[in-house]
Order: structure tokens, then sequence, then C-alpha cells
């Protein structure tokens, strides 16, 4: 089944003519009772940053959970790059089929999460050299090289050696978007990277995401920023009680606004 | 500093008896450790059999005394001497309080270190497994890169109550086991020592200060290794294995 989105809402995007890097289709899941996603389907093209927002519970830091396979949907597909990853079984206990290829998989892909997640009994510096050495089984100098170029870049080269427990949460957030880079993701996946973080290390966090998507990265980034999400997206999606209400081009989602629902999510964002 | 005399006197009786107290927990540690670790896992394993036959053991071996799992076992293995032991030719093995006190505690011990690995495990923080996993590392990976090193840290000062505990449980093998020609442990000596002049209190009394000392020892260097596991978290306030007044 073919899964890209119909022409007229590639077209919208702005980068039709990339390949496209993450196509998903169909998704269901529910957890017990709760069905959170209800069939949602999109597809996020090399070079674009899509941004997925909403209110909490619409689901949508359980669809960005679901291109890792943190969470295995109940039913539809995932490709990356392609190819499809592959599920086994019947849900409440739909598994991931194939081992290999899902370590392989999510080696391509970066995730930063809200809450960090920085190993914390490695210094930074291993933190970030962690997965290419021992999971991509890089040589280990090029690594390094590496990895203290990703540190300078979200500027804490200065905290290569020191452990978690020791820097501000907007210092760890940015560590951790170094470990993300680190591994050359084909997609960097962002689920709340500011949430966790008081406004004026928001900001710090912030810039470093704008920068990687001045780069050209492909990026999904779910966010309660809409200022943030206006100014660094291509294409922002509204996801309300497990559907797309609404997507399009930022100018088209935040400037020409056509659902009610996106609409009231949009000012009772604004008066924040 | 004649009242010292009997002290030194019996500090040398009890020399070379403490030696097989320290045989009994130092044979059995390691292979408790290990087996600790791996029944932690069967315990938190999503495979119902394990998980169940885990839990099983554990509650058997910590929900009855050591001193009765002794004699069970020792009388076991003498009742499958003749139909195992003997034509198997490893009687004088299975039958041999240095073979037989280390394992029956090994099997006590790993029920001990299994609940306390369990209770670490359930407390590695959720997030930081969940990265490791997103970052395509597996199972295996997981546990070495990010799982152990959390369990460990967080399972030491309990751990280190095991062993000292362990040593302790050691003054109680002979109580079953038959000693063979002189390996007498502590207890035996100062048991021996005591039918000769019936002063209890001087004979166990050097006997408990051959436990305290060797316990000493053992917190001083589990407290050092803890040190080391704790070597990430600068700001938090260190857990004190050495009286104040030694440093």
């Amino acid at each position: 089944m073919q899964s890209t989105p119909p022409a007229s809402r590639a077209s919208i995007t702005g980068k039709a003519g990339e390949p496209p890097i993450i196509e998903i289709h169909d998704l269901h899941k529910s957890f017990g009772m709760v069905e959170v996603l209800k069939g949602v389907s999109l597809t996020a093209r090399e070079g674009e940053v899509v941004v997925l927002i909403g209110s909490s519970g619409s689901g949508k830091s359980t669809l960005l959970r679901c291109i890792n396979m943190l969470e295995v949907p109940d039913q539809g597909t995932v490709k990356v790059a392609g190819e499809e990853i592959a599920l086994a079984g019947r849900p409440p206990h739909r598994h991931v089929a194939d081992e290999r290829q899902i370590r392989r998989i999510r080696s391509g892909l970066g995730m930063v999460f809200q809450s960090f997640n920085l190993w914390s009994h490695m210094s930074i510096i291993d933190n970030v050299m962690e997965a290419p050495l021992h999971v991509q089984k890089r040589e280990k100098g090029e690594v390094r090289g590496e990895a203290l170029a990703m540190l300078d870049k979200v500027g804490i080269l200065d905290k290569a050696d020191v452990y978690p427990a020791e820097l501000s949460g907007g210092q760890q957030q940015r560590a951790a978007i170094a470990r993300a880079l680190c591994i050359n993701p084909k997609v960097m996946l962002f689920d709340e990277p500011t949430s966790a973080l008081d406004p004026e290390l928001e900001v710090e966090v912030l810039r470093v995401i704008k920068l990687l998507a001045d780069e050209g990265r492909t990026m999904i980034l779910v966010t309660h920023d809409m200022n943030f999400a206006r100014t660094v997206a291509d294409r922002a999606i509204f996801l309300h009680l497990g559907r797309i209400e609404e997507e399009g081009t930022v100018d088209e989602v935040f400037g020409a606004t056509r659902s009610t629902r996106l609409k009231q999510f949009l000012s009772a964002a604004d008066h924040e | 500093m004649e009242i010292f005399v009997p002290i030194v006197t019996d500090l040398e009786f009890l020399a070379k008896p403490s030696l097989f107290n320290l045989y009994f927990a130092f044979a059995s540690i390691p292979a408790g450790f290990v087996l600790a670790v791996f029944m932690a896992l069967g315990k938190a394993s999503s495979n119902k059999l394990i998980s169940t036959l885990s839990r099983g053991y554990i509650y058997a071996f910590r929900g009855s005394p050591f001193f009765i799992q002794l004699f069970m076992f020792y009388s076991m293995a003498l009742a499958f001497n003749m139909s195992l032991w003997k034509p198997l030719g490893i009687d004088w093995l299975m039958l041999h309080p240095l073979f037989l006190g280390p394992a029956i505690l090994v099997l006590n011990t790993t029920a001990y270190t299994a609940e306390i690995f369990y209770g670490a495990l359930m407390t590695v923080p959720k997030g930081e497994v969940e990265a490791a996993r997103a970052f395509g590392m597996s199972r295996v990976q997981q546990f070495r890169s990010v799982v152990w090193p959390h369990l460990i840290r967080i399972a030491w000062p309990a751990y280190t109550n095991e062993v000292v505990f362990l040593f302790h449980a050691t003054a109680l093998v002979y109580f079953t086991l038959p000693v063979i020609d002189d390996q007498k442990d502590l207890m035996n000596k100062a048991g021996e020592l005591f039918e000769r002049d019936y002063n209890a209190f001087l004979h166990f009394s050097v006997a408990a200060l051959y436990f305290l000392v060797i316990s000493f020892a053992i917190f001083f260097v589990f407290g050092l290794v803890y040190r080391r596991l704790m070597r990430h978290l600068p700001q938090v306030q260190k857990i004190r294995f050495l009286p104040r007044w030694l440093g």
C-alpha cells in the first residue's frame, strides 16, 4: 500500500521534490481502553522540518515515539527512508518483528527527550560517544573528534568532561542534542525538548534547534511553543484527539487557520 | 599487663580458625553475586515461568532460617551418598564441609542478594534505559551500558550489609557440618577453649573481636568501592561506612 499523502497535500510542503524519509500510514494506538491515535498518516521529506502541535493527550508524543518504535502501534505502518519497519503479533502484544532491523533504523534516528535522559553515570563526552562507538561501531579517534565538534556546535565544549548532574537543564538538553547529532541521523526527533526548562534556559536550546533547522536537517518536533513552531518549521500538523485536524505550511496553519479547534487552540496558546 | 596475656594467647589460638570463616565467606561471595544477578533478572523477566521460579526460589531461601537450610542440605547430601556420590566417585567432594559449607551459603546468599538487586533494578531510571533503546542498543548493550551501572550503585549499600551478614553466618556452618582434622573455625575453637576453663566471656569475646575486625575491613573496602560508584554524583550526601571518629 502506498503511504504518501495525496498530491495536493504534498505540494504544499515546498519540499515536494525531495524523497520522503519518514512515511507513516494509518497509525492506530491504544493504551488500555484509551485510543490515543486513530489513524494518522504523514510524510516527512528530506530537509523538511515538521512540527507536531496539539493539546496534551492529542497523541503527538505517541506519534513521534511510534517512529522509532519506542511505542509499537496497534495498526498501520512506519517507513524510514523507504524501509518499512517489520511488526508482528496482534495488539496488545504487537511487537517489532526483527530486532536487528529496528536497531539499525534507530541508530539512524536521533532522539531528544523532554527529560533529557542523559546517561547520568557517564561524562558528557562519553554520553555523546556511546552510541557511535558501541552501536555504530565507528572508530574511536574519529568519533571523539566529531563528538567534540558537536559539543562545540551546541556551545558546551568546555563541559565535555563533567557529569550531567553538574549541568543546568539547558546545558543538559544541548548535550542531549549533541548526543543525537553524533550518530549522523537521517532524521532528528524532538519530543517536547524545552518543556522541562525554565524560560531563560529554553532560549539557548531553541537557538540550537533553529541552527539545525537552518542547516537543512530533517526534523520532526513535538512542541508546545507556538512562536517557536512558527519560526522553525516548514510544515505544521495539528493533532486533535488522535487525528490530524489540520496540516499545511506554517503560513497556512498559523496564518490562515481553517478548523475551529485549531483556532481555539492557538488563541489559548497566545494567552499563556 | 598480666591481664592481656590470656587475650593475646586466645588471639593466637584463634588466628588460624578465623581463616576458615574467611574461606567460607569468600568462597561463596563471588558465586552468590553472579547467580544473584541472573536470579534478579529472572524475577524481573516478562516470562511467567522464569519469573515464578525465581520468585519461588528467593522466597524459599529468604523465608526459612539459614540454620535449617544447613541441616536440610547436609542431610540431603548424606542421603544421596550411596545412590549418587559414591557411584560417581565424588563423595569425597560432596560431603566435604569445605565444599558443602560454601555451596549452601551460596544458595542462601543468592536469594538475599537477588532480592537486593531486584529492588535496585526496579529503580533504574526508566528514561535512561529508553534513551539507550532509542539509540539502537541491544538488550545486552542496554544492560551493560546503562542498567548495570545504576543497579550496582543503588544496590551497593544493601549488598555491603548482605556480605557482612554472610560473613557472620559462617559461624553457623560447623554447628551442622563435621569438622575434618583440625579445620576448626572461630566458633569451634572458641567452644573448645571454653570447655577447658569455662571462661565463656574471654574466649567468645576474642572470637567476636575477630568478627569485628574483619567486618570493619569489609565495610572499609566496600566503602571505597561505593565512593567510586558514586563519583558522578558530586552533590549527593555519601553514605558513611566508617564511624565519625575514624574520619
